[in-house]
């Protein structure tokens, strides 16, 4: 049995491990077009800043691939996927057959079009290629320009942050981390980068870049006309999943790779996994691209289960994260934005620099946002998943008590505990004595 | 019952100590002996066993006060005769291929677990407040050089019991999972989910994951903490103290085997009533 898996991150490494769980002896090929093992993508902001070591990138090291038994080919570039014959085409032509295929391709940074993409100074953030690139430019630069509030926007900015740089956000939205975050936690995220001394130009985009005569990035040109003099742009607007090798074939792509709930793909014996497919979402009840890294090694978990013979099914999952800005944590899952109407119920709760608001739906908990205070945020993740009914007690205590309190109330309430039982033994007596 | 069974199995233990030398030692090399007595004549099986069994009490020896519980030792004198039954006419490979192989069948052997035992728990309350929390600060201590240590075991007050809270140690546990660096990983040689944390980033992504709250959030060190086994100890410290035994170290079969008793007793216990009820 020989397994390709095209992908060396998160998703590709569980679906090894899941593999070898079950099967030792089949063949696993891992092809990468990256030069390096397998890292955390997430720290290539902390690398850029460098408040992260090089030898603490990797995910895995050396030795992990040697007892996976995994033959790694790096600097490899599939072209594109024979369904027929079974075979994955490489760039230079040569063909690899496979028995089970896994894809995790992962994302590519999105970039319109705009006039003067060509110039240096120029780049996106997804890989430590670009991280090396925008830290080797980032010396010489004063004014660094992001486009685009989100994830990797403020990673982007907390590692030109660490730089001492002075970085303004442009963000069309009106305000950043516009997809998870409500207008009060907005408020106090922008309050919390101004302290930082980022500045943030929201409800605008950039409509042209322009470069001085050595070809390098002088300005941007807002859409209203406003000038603004940079050294660097990072273009953070999003991540869409990369499936330029499937375009072409029988597998069938939506806006990611369609999978059913054992990531199959609509082929047979070629399964996907990561920020490239549209997995189920539990909450929104539909399938969708969610490029998010648990979600990603569980799919990748699920794949290689099933490639390897043993049926699994992926449960779902939902859009969840957590991420410190500057010492200001920021934890989201789930629904976080609601409007008057839509028949959710939200409870909020804030102080001076923290905030807290939870979203049910039907006494269900269904979003949660928390800043600053995080503390066993995945007693609400699980409370999420589970889709528990909460009584109003029960509310109360998540959102004004100590969650370790509700977890104590919940471990001793579990009817298959035998706590239970421990509290039935004055009735045992009882019983006895009166027999 | 379950204390007579002990106590009787501790006499055996102590006038067998050659069967339970031999019984506790590894499987694989038990299943080599019986592989070589097939193929080959019936004088080298003679000469053999003297040799051989040495190394293995020795090996035995070694590993056993490791994992010093009594459990886990009455379960070594029972299993291996009949696993090596079980597995003797099967045609798989009498010595595990691999050295991942042979780690992974012993670690579910032997591997540590810390387990809760429910409803036990007293939170200490005659002697001065709870003792595993201040065992836990001590042993955890030398890992804070710059704040005060954080226990990683919560005693927890709900509807008139105590619940001890730490981490479970999943069998795939979503802390590592979800870890950004890699850095938290199930070890092999101890089986528990361990962290390196000079590769701690700080992303808080475990917190977020753990349904236990099992985590703690080290915000001056940006490292969140979790429970790390004390694997380089015999008895966790925390298990060490815990007088009530609301806190074991067991490895999870010997675990399960005393849970299903109780329930078998609990079972057994309603049919007699049921019986009383009828009558």
């Amino acid at each position: 049995m020989r397994y390709v898996i095209i992908g060396n991150s998160y998703a590709g490494i569980s679906t090894v491990e899941a593999i070898r769980n079950l099967d030792k002896e089949g063949e696993i090929i891992i092809i990468s077009d990256e030069p390096y093992l397998a890292y955390g993508r997430p720290l290539i902001s902390y690398w850029m800043g460098g408040d992260w070591e090089t030898r603490h990138m990797y995910y895995r090291d050396k030795a992990f691939y040697d007892t996976m038994n995994v033959n790694l080919r790096l600097n490899t570039k599939v072209k594109t996927i024979d369904t027929k014959k079974k075979e994955v085409v490489l760039e230079n032509g040569s063909r690899l057959g496979f028995d089970k295929l896994f894809i995790s391709t992962g994302g590519t940074p999105f970039i319109p079009p705009t006039k003067g993409l060509e110039f240096t100074g120029v780049s996106p953030l997804t890989t430590w290629g670009h991280a090396e690139n925008l830290q080797r430019l980032g010396k010489n630069a004063k004014r660094v320009i992001v486009i685009g509030g989100g994830l990797i926007g403020l990673s982007a900015v907390k590692g030109f942050g660490a730089m001492k740089k002075d970085i303004t956000i442009i963000e069309l939205s009106q305000r950043v981390l516009g997809l998870a975050l409500d207008e009060e936690a907005g408020e106090l995220i922008h309050a919390e980068l101004n302290k930082k001394g980022v500045k943030i130009r929201t409800g605008r985009t950039v409509k042209e870049i322009l470069g001085n005569d050595k070809n390098e990035v002088r300005a941007v040109i807002l859409d209203n006309g406003e000038e603004l003099l940079c050294e660097l742009v990072v273009m953070a607007i999003g991540v869409r999943p990369n499936i330029e090798i499937v375009k072409d074939t029988d597998i069938k792509v939506n806006r990611g790779i369609v999978v059913n709930s054992r990531m199959e793909t609509s082929v047979k014996d070629i399964y996907a996994g990561g920020d490239v497919v549209e997995a189920y979402d539990f909450i929104n009840k539909d399938n969708r691209v969610l490029a998010i890294l648990p979600l990603a090694f569980e799919q990748g978990r699920v794949a290689g289960s099933n490639m390897a013979g043993r049926e699994r099914i992926y449960a779902g999952g939902m859009g969840l994260n957590s991420f410190p800005l500057f010492g200001t944590a920021i934890m989201t899952m789930g629904i976080t934005i609601t409007k008057e109407g839509d028949g959710l119920e939200v409870m909020k709760k804030k102080g001076k620099d923290a905030y807290k608001k939870l979203v049910f739906r039907d006494n269900v908990l269904v979003g949660v946002i928390m800043i600053k205070d995080t503390n066993y945020g995945g007693i609400y993740t699980s409370l999420v998943t589970k889709q528990l009914k909460l009584t109003d007690a029960e509310k109360k205590m998540l959102l004004d008590g100590n969650l370790l309190d509700f977890e104590a109330q919940r471990e001793s309430n579990m009817p298959w505990s035998s706590m239970n039982w421990v509290m039935q033994r004055p009735i045992k007596k009882y019983l006895i004595g009166t027999r | 019952m379950p204390i007579k069974k002990g106590k009787r199995q501790k006499a055996k233990g102590k006038g067998q100590s050659k069967i339970k030398g031999q019984g506790s030692g590894v499987k694989g090399q038990k299943k080599t002996k019986k592989t070589v007595n097939l193929t080959k004549n019936k004088t080298i099986k003679k000469t053999k066993p003297v040799k051989k069994v040495k190394p293995i009490r020795k090996a035995a020896k070694a590993r056993l006060p490791k994992k010093a519980v009594s459990v886990v030792k009455k379960r070594a004198v029972k299993k291996p005769v009949k696993a090596v039954k079980k597995t003797a006419p099967k045609a798989s490979p009498a010595v595990p291929e691999t050295r991942a192989d042979m780690l992974s069948s012993m670690v579910h052997e032997f591997r540590r677990d810390i387990m809760v035992v429910p409803g036990k728990c007293d939170a200490c309350a005659d002697r001065g407040g709870p003792q595993c929390v201040e065992a836990c600060r001590k042993a955890i201590a030398y890992q804070h050089t710059e704040i005060e240590p954080i226990p990683r075991i919560t005693i927890k007050k709900a509807n008139g019991f105590n619940i001890p809270l730490l981490c479970h140690n999943c069998e795939e546990a979503p802390c590592m999972t979800a870890c950004l660096t890699g850095t938290r990983r199930r070890l092999a040689e101890t089986g528990w989910v361990e962290t390196d944390y000079d590769r701690c980033v700080g992303c808080w992504m475990c917190v977020m994951a753990c349904p236990f709250g099992a985590i703690t959030r080290s915000e001056e060190e940006h490292v969140a903490r979790k429970c790390d086994g004390c694997t380089s100890y015999k008895t966790a410290p925390c298990v060490a103290v815990c007088k009530p035994g609301a806190i074991v170290q067991t490895g999870a079969h010997s675990y399960d085997y005393a849970k299903r008793k109780e329930y078998a007793e609990r079972l057994g216990y309603q049919q007699h009533l049921l019986g009383a009820r009828r009558g």
